[in-house]
């Protein structure tokens, strides 16, 4: 049978982008279908170069104006007036929460997702976590290990660039790095106190997607730490600096924007998808578009909401759902200060440059998954940070000598943020609103989601050792909580069409193939079975180039 | 004068310089001329001009209306009345009909008790201090005169001696966050 293209691509962020380059240079036409608008790499990042006094609320922002369209984008920290216009107006993209069960969804619809704007913490798992749920049975057990994953990691690091620190620690595989980005001052003292006081502990610089050596057509990171206003050098990885150039070069993509996937198209007769629906957000025109494969790409919760309305007579509960586990086991990591320490006795010493990376204390708890207190894990991201003007907010003084005394660079203080690994747990589900509809008619996402009893206890304890830690360091703490940030918070959210070995128990196999659809594959964070602690967006790369090889091999054969 | 009001009232003037010709044209957004000299007065106390500009010259004030108009912080514009209040307390007369010296120590006296522990006063003092920090130091003299702007440092030394005449960056993006 004809079809309009060989594979459909739906999303167009970090793992779209990865489905297009890998399977337009395997010889395949590809359409990437983006619900967002076009931005154009360099050309569109309008904010890039502007300074505080270029805008009118001198980056702030204007309050006003995130209350009435943004109220849930505000509450994350990349959100400013630099790169508000990077992230949905959630006014008019609304998702519902069950009562008592705020989620902050943060979301980027454009050409490129959120690899505009991501932290670009790019880290592997270990079989500590893919082990994981097999060993405690707190899900169902990863058809995957990391042997399956380690050289598909090496295909994504060696195209992406990934500057790091080789640590030989098992339960977070090096990679094959770029030359690490250094400590500064504080933080090569905290390292050597933290691991001086506890051996099996490491503090290591962040692995970052952000370029120490050129790389083609990419120049090397400038140290300006603005990246989510978008890189005109192409420093860090984005579809815009990366995937995208190498897609198009091939001929073989076509790319629509402004475009919504309503559904996949499922025949009844062949078993297999047909195609997708599609909704153009600007003229609103219907169209259906047929393809040999699709791949959906939407970030995790839209390739679930996707799948929970593409509904039919063969899957009244959703495509690929009949197991009922569609929507189920989702999960974000729980995150919270764990500590913040003063640190005196660096007063004569400053850094030039911004560092667009932190430090990173990998997990050092339960390694062999045999539980205790608690089950999993957590590790830190944080940093030594020197204060400026912002001290001017908290301390007395007036006049000339308040003004020279601001004038220098203040004390430093030393923050740990603990992420702990989050449990996949039925009862976290993804839904359709049984009402509510968005303005096109769409039925809205539902999603109710709380942190849980073990996450609790993760975090207690991740807060008492920060302390330790920062005791260790020499430091005042100041602050040191463990109460969970409200879900989504780490913008990790993940989970929602697990794979597994079952498919009575989940969506998707191990080459995040639906096992009922054959020709559907789920490459995003939907396919996660369980959170590990550690960034996951590498992980979804490795996936989806490992799925877009399994594809390819299966298409070539005839076999999809 | 309620905020929605001034909000409303501004209409297409979104930037600062914008609010205060709005402002003193007398809209009926404008804040009083009283309130717009206590702001005035306040600012310029705390930073003045040295060998940089001050407060006055890099349009603090105006930056604070529009700051307290828009809800930055959270804060209201009643904070300008509730300031003067605090003042008047600190200094034993209205803020605005004392000399220059009665005015300068009784913002010492009231920044004095907003900043000491358990402070039992200074709330709305607290709040117009902070965005006056960052209405001058975001401001172009502020921010690259007085600091140092740099956007493009092009290297990362990770441990560099802080000489008696060091400037901090106001670009050090991690600092304005976090710091
Ligand atoms: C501020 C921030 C910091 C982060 N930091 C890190 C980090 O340091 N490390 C890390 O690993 N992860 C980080 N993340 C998470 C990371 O961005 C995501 O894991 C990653 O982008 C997921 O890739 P994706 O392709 O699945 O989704 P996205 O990148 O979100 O892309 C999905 C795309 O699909 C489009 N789409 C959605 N629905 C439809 C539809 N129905 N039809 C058509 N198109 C659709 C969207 O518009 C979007 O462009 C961060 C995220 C944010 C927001
Ligand atoms: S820090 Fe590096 S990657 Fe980020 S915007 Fe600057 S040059 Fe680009």
């Amino acid at each position: 049978m004809s079809t309009d293209f060989d594979i459909i691509v739906v999303g167009s962020g970090v793992t779209g982008g990865w489905a297009a380059k890998e399977l337009t240079q395997k010889g395949f036409k590809v359409l990437m279908i983006e619900r967002g608008r076009a931005i154009e790499h360099g050309v569109d990042y309008i904010t890039e170069t502007s300074a505080p006094w270029d805008l009118p609320f001198r980056g702030v922002g204007d309050p006003e104006l995130y209350a009435r369209d943004y109220p849930i984008q505000r509450e994350n920290r990349h959100f400013t007036e630099w790169t508000q216009n990077h992230f949905v107006k959630d006014s008019e993209n609304p998702y519902t929460t069950d009562d008592g069960k705020p989620f902050n969804w943060f979301r980027s619809y454009q050409l490129g997702g959120r690899s505009l704007v991501w932290g670009r913490q790019s880290y592997r798992w270990s079989d500590t976590d893919f082990a994981a749920n097999k060993a405690d049975g707190a899900g169902a057990d990863w058809p995957i290990r990391y042997a399956d994953l380690a050289r598909w990691y090496d295909h994504v690091e060696d195209f992406i660039g990934v500057s790091g620190q080789r640590e030989n620690l098992p339960q977070l595989p090096d990679g094959r790095f770029q030359p690490p980005m250094a400590l500064n001052v504080v933080e090569r003292h905290a390292k050597a106190a933290i691991e001086r006081r506890f051996p099996e502990r490491r503090l290591t610089v962040g692995r970052v997607a952000n370029l120490t050596e050129e790389k083609e057509g990419r120049s090397r990171c400038q140290y300006r730490s603005i990246c989510a206003r978008g890189c005109s050098y192409g420093a860090y990885f984005s579809t815009q600096s990366s995937t995208l150039p190498a897609a198009q070069a091939t001929g073989n993509l076509t790319v629509w924007t402004d475009t919504r996937v309503e559904s996949v198209d499922h025949d009844p007769g062949t078993r297999r998808a047909a195609g997708v629906s599609t909704l153009n957000m600007k003229t609103r025109e219907r169209k259906r578009v047929t393809a040999r494969t699709i791949f959906l790409n939407a970030g995790s919760f839209n390739s679930v909401h996707i799948l929970l309305r593409s509904r039919s007579e063969a899957f009244p509960n959703g495509l690929a759902n009949g197991s009922g586990v569609l929507g189920r086991y989702i999960m974000d990591h729980a995150t919270a200060l764990a500590g913040v320490g003063l640190v005196d006795g660096f007063e004569d010493r400053t850094t030039y440059g911004n560092r667009p990376t932190g430090i990173v204390i990998p997990r050092f708890k339960n390694l062999d998954n045999r539980g205790g207190p608690f089950l999993r894990g957590y590790s830190y991201q944080g940093g030594a940070v020197q204060s400026t003007y912002n001290r001017a907010k908290r301390e007395a003084g007036i006049g000339a000598d308040f003004k020279a005394r601001m004038r220098k660079p203040g004390g430093w203080r030393m923050v740990l943020v603990a992420f702990a690994e989050s449990l996949p747990r039925a009862e976290n589900r993804l839904s359709l609103h049984a009402s509510r509809q968005d303005a096109f008619g769409a039925p809205l996402l539902n999603i109710a989601m709380t942190h849980g009893e073990n996450e609790r206890k993760l975090l207690a304890d991740a807060a008492q050792e920060a302390r330790a830690m920062l005791e260790a360091v020499g430091a005042r703490v100041v602050v040191s909580m463990d109460t969970p940030n409200p879900p989504g918070s780490a913008i990790h959210e993940m989970g929602g069409a697990r794979m597994g070995r079952d498919p009575e128990t989940s969506v998707l196999n191990g080459w995040c193939q639906a096992h009922e659809v054959a020709n559907l594959f789920v490459t995003d964070g939907a396919a996660m079975a369980s959170s590990a602690c550690q960034n996951p967006s590498l992980t979804y790369m490795a996936l989806t180039a490992r799925a877009s090889d399994y594809a390819a091999t299966r298409l070539r054969d005839g076999a999809l | 004068m309620n905020r929605r009001t001034l909000v409303f009232g501004m209409g297409a003037a979104a930037s600062a310089g914008g609010l205060w010709a709005c402002v003193r044209r007398g809209d009926r957004a404008a804040l009083s001329s009283e309130q717009q000299e206590l702001l005035a007065r306040v600012s310029d106390l705390t930073i003045p001009a040295s060998d940089t500009p001050g407060a006055m010259e890099t349009q603090t004030p105006e930056f604070v209306a529009l700051a307290l108009a828009h809800g930055v912080g959270g804060h209201e514009p009643a904070l300008v009345d509730r300031l003067a209040g605090e003042l008047e307390q600190a200094g034993g007369g209205r803020f605005t009909r004392l000399d220059a010296a009665a005015q300068a120590s009784a913002l010492q006296k009231l920044d004095e008790a907003a900043f000491a522990q358990n402070a039992a006063t200074g709330e709305a003092w607290r709040a117009i201090k902070s965005l006056i920090a960052t209405g001058y130091y975001t401001s172009e003299a502020g921010a690259s005169r007085e600091l140092q702007y740099e956007l493009v440092p092009g290297r990362f030394d990770p441990d560099v001696p802080l000489t008696a005449d060091a400037r901090a960056f106001s670009s050090d993006w991690t600092s304005v966050d976090f710091g």
